[in-house]
């Protein structure tokens, strides 16, 4: 073996060694927690453990949890558990390679479709805008609006329970929401219909310190409680620890994560009662900049609110804040510095880019609320998720053997280099899906099956190819590299056209056409890769030896 | 040298074939009522349901008749499962939030005739939210619903503009890049081919009344990305015995490209046709229609490339010599 071979070959193990660290936790042995209720039946934790029989799996009964391990733990698998009566949730606990910070290997992520859950399609109602404000809306205000309604939806999503919720704009003003793994469709239904409301309330200092440091005290989780029931757990426990007076009451303050569309609670406020100012209370909001030359929040109110707002600004309450409370959430709360009697204000403050249009969003919102019709929805249980998985996998498998066994009979030696490259093919796949942060749907498998059928291809093409160059008389060596040559143009053009249909099939809007065509082309380029580099590798060192005479093909 | 199957004499036979596949094909849509638009083109609810008492699609469906739902009702998976598809199509008028009220609150009086309770007057329908609780209540105890799909109308009507609107682009980008890496004529080949396996792919799904839903058309699109596939290797070979021998006849030329890459196109299809027999035999109903497409096109997409393609490279070709 000369010395660039070798080089390759040392490549072309690091390329293997580090696709299969990356499918490690999709398709190896993996852990998962059930945390059980403290009232769980012996029924119903022997029915759980009929669901992973012990030949398979190996469980570990804990204190209030059971440990599952084994193959085939996936997310469709731990939303079905989380469905069973006496499970208070499910969680995959982070394989190893997940966790290597260098590898960043990720589980696949797995389509609404395949894992369960909801997807909702949501249209701004504009016809009752419109009649409101007596004018039409051009598109850009009617995308602006939808804008508004995805912040306010971003802020109830997390009441869901999901782990993630996406969100994002469709085409001509539509949202869409995807839950994966929700339990309860019709409360989340009932939750997302709804307007959002928007308020404006004095802030009490001292209340939201003392709240604070006793849940610093008294409260030893690493983050504040994210779910409804466990919230207002702790701000009745709270509430009763610090005997607040019965005009106030206690919320959460919410931050964004930073770069990201997520937020989380981040600490306690007291807050009055009464609301100082209602959300159309406010005429119109927009972005710009405070005499400092930063980014602020300019708004003017209405003729009502103007008084309201000069109320809520007078001596009284200035050095304190004023909170904007948007469905129970307290997203922002600017310190009240000067009475406002004009009704033109600004809210400024080290603000990024993100943080402004987020606040000018919702302050709008408060002003304009927008319904939300619904126009499409789905929702698969985790069970049919997990049955799609299982006979994906089933014609994967088959396909896979039937046709190892034919190219096998057909190019006998060669066949079974083909083999070892539709292997490659498969881990590359696998690899290259997870690792991109691709979605696999059920059409997605789909394309995964079909992909094992054309990834032959082109190792037909060249295996075809070398067998004439043979036949025309050519000795061995030549024939395999003439054969390589040549096919390698044959190869590129045909797959470039379906990588142009497949690209094209990504554009369609839905989400399950998106996958199978991402499957398809990464099937496309992966056996590409194979058959053009790792083949042609195994060829070339095939070549090397001296007296070769004849070729199994 | 190898002898060559003499493919374009037969092109007459060709031509019949694919007219004959037409008629027939257009004829059995027409027969069929038209092609089948499933929920995601039409708009409409389809829910998979499983039942706990022993019923029939026929006692669904009657039942379902006797509250005036035009529903498809069918069976889904293994028959002792006692699971079923119900499907309804929207009226195009209807308004989205109207028909899921009622048509809720019709399923739920299928559902206790189902299983023997007396059927609600139609007079209650008014207090839709009251029912729609008791409802979800009803149907975990006797039914348990595993997936359930809503589409409005405007979605419907969004994704037939763009999926014809991708199918344009495809071919569009797909004939520029062939012009550039071949020559315009090919290009003009391979779009009649496209066209011809995507009409008739389509026509198919009427024929066999397959719904038309979203996989479907990635369905088309995959046929399509196939068939070109295959007519770019026997191009790629045609281009290439034209340089190497200038003097001999097109036809023979055209005749000896298709013959040695036949092997090739054989066994890919052999591989493939394996794949997707896999999928039709093990996959789920949905996966099932689309494989049976996908087997359909595949086997077009090589007479296409011989029969469509090929002949139509002769005839510019000739066109352009004469």
């Amino acid at each position: 073996m000369n010395r660039s071979l070798l080089y390759r070959f040392l490549f072309i193990l690091f390329i293997i060694g580090f696709a299969v660290v990356l499918i490690l936790p999709t398709v190896g042995m993996r852990k998962m927690e059930v945390r059980l209720d403290k009232s769980i039946t012996t029924d119903q934790i022997n029915f759980i453990k009929s669901r992973f029989p012990a030949d398979k799996y190996r469980l570990q009964m804990k204190e209030d949890s059971l440990e599952v391990e084994g193959y085939g733990l996936n997310d469709a698998v731990m939303n079905d558990v989380r469905s069973f009566p006496g499970v208070a949730n499910a969680e995959l606990v982070k394989h190893w390679a997940e966790k290597v910070r260098f590898i960043r290997a990720k589980k696949i992520n797995l389509g609404l479709d395949l894992q369960g859950g909801m997807q909702l399609v949501l249209m701004p109602n504009f016809e009752t805008i419109e009649k409101r404000q007596g004018k039409k809306l051009s598109d850009s205000e009617k995308s602006e609006m939808s804008i508004q309604a995805l912040e306010l939806l971003r802020n109830r999503v997390d009441q869901f329970g999901v782990s993630e919720p996406s969100l994002r704009k469709r085409e001509s003003g539509a949202i869409e929401v995807q839950l994966p793994g929700v339990k309860d469709p019709a409360k989340v239904k009932k939750l997302i219909g709804t307007t959002g409301r928007v308020e404006y309330r004095i802030a009490n200092d001292e209340y939201s310190a003392k709240a604070n440091e006793w849940i610093k005290a008294n409260f030893k989780e690493p983050a504040l409680p994210e779910t409804k029931e466990t919230q207002s757990d702790l701000l009745s426990k709270v509430t009763k620890a610090v005997n607040l007076p019965v005009h106030l009451e206690f919320m959460f303050f919410y931050e964004r994560v930073p770069n990201s569309r997520k937020i989380f609670p981040s600490h306690v406020m007291a807050l009055e009662k009464a609301v100082s100012l209602a959300g159309d209370d406010i005429n119109k909001a927009y972005v710009g900049y405070d005499e400092m030359g930063r980014l602020a929040v300019h708004f003017t109110t209405t003729a009502d609110g103007a008084k309201k707002f000069s109320d809520a600004t007078s001596k009284k309450n200035h050095g304190k804040k004023l909170a904007i409370v948007i469905d129970n959430k307290v997203r922002s709360a600017p310190n009240i510095g000067v009475q406002i009697t004009t009704g033109q204000a600004l809210i400024q403050g080290d603000f990024s880019r993100e943080e402004v249009d987020t606040l000018t969003s919702i302050i709008k919102e408060g002003a304009l609320p927008v319904d939300l019709e619904k126009i499409e929805e789905r929702s698969v249980g985790p069970s049919l998720g997990i049955d799609s998985i299982n006979s994906g996998i089933k014609a994967l498998m088959l396909a896979f053997v039937i046709i190892v066994v034919f190219i096998i009979i057909y190019y006998k030696a060669s066949g079974m280099i083909a083999s070892l490259g539709l292997i490659l093919n498969f881990i590359f796949m696998i690899a290259m899906l997870s690792w991109l942060n691709f979605t696999l749907t059920m059409p997605g498998i789909a394309g995964f099956v079909l992909t094992i059928g054309m990834a032959v291809d082109a190792n037909v093409i060249i295996y075809e190819r070398i067998k004439e160059e043979i036949k025309a008389g050519k000795s061995v060596k030549l024939a395999i590299s003439a054969g390589f040559e040549r096919a390698f143009w044959t190869i590129f053009d045909s797959n470039l056209t379906t990588l142009i249909a497949a690209f094209i099939l990504s554009q369609f809007g839905t989400g399950p056409i998106k996958g199978f065509a991402v499957t398809l082309s990464i099937g496309i380029l992966c056996s590409m890769f194979v058959s053009l580099y790792i083949t042609k590798f195994i060829y070339e060192v095939i070549s090397q030896k001296s007296n070769l005479k004849k070729l199994s093909i | 040298m190898e002898k060559s199957i003499k493919f374009l004499e037969y092109r007459y036979a060709g031509y019949i074939i694919t007219l004959l596949m037409f008629i027939t094909f257009v004829a059995g849509t027409i027969i069929n009522g038209g092609f089948n638009w499933g929920i995601d083109f039409a708009g409409g609810a389809k829910i998979i349901a499983k039942f706990n008492k022993d019923v029939s699609v026929q006692t669904i469906r009657a039942e379902l008749h006797k509250s005036e739902i035009k529903a498809e009702v069918q069976q889904y998976g293994k028959e002792d499962l006692n699971e079923y598809v119900i499907s309804t199509r929207l009226a195009p008028q209807v308004k989205m939030s109207e028909f899921a009220k009622s048509f809720m609150v019709k399923a739920k009086e299928v559902v206790e005739a189902v299983e023997g309770k007396s059927v609600i007057d139609s007079s209650k329908k008014k207090e839709f939210e009251r029912l729609e609780d008791a409802l979800t209540k009803s149907f975990n105890k006797k039914i348990e619903i595993i997936s359930r799909e809503e589409v409005g109308p405007s979605i419907g009507d969004y994704l037939k503009k763009s999926a014809l609107y991708l199918l344009g682009m495809c071919v569009l980008l797909m004939s520029v890049y062939l012009a550039f890496r071949f020559e315009y004529r090919y290009s003009i080949g391979a779009i009649l081919m496209i066209l011809h396996d995507v009409i008739l792919s389509f026509f198919f799904c009427g024929l066999m009344s397959i719904e038309i839903n979203i996989p479907i058309v990635a369905g088309i699109l995959t046929i399509f990305g196939y068939s070109v596939n295959d007519t770019i290797v026997v191009y790629d070979r045609i281009r290439e015995n034209v340089q190497i021998v200038t003097k001999q006849d097109f036809i023979e030329i055209i005749n000896k490209s298709i013959t040695q890459t036949l092997s090739r196109t054989i066994l890919t299809t052999v591989t493939t046709v394996m794949a997707v027999l896999c999928l039709y035999f093990i996959g789920e109903d949905v996966i099932n229609d689309f494989a049976l497409l996908l087997l359909f096109g595949f086997s077009t997409g090589i007479f296409s490339t011989i029969f469509v393609a090929a002949p139509a490279l002769y005839y510019l070709e000739r066109k352009r010599t004469a």
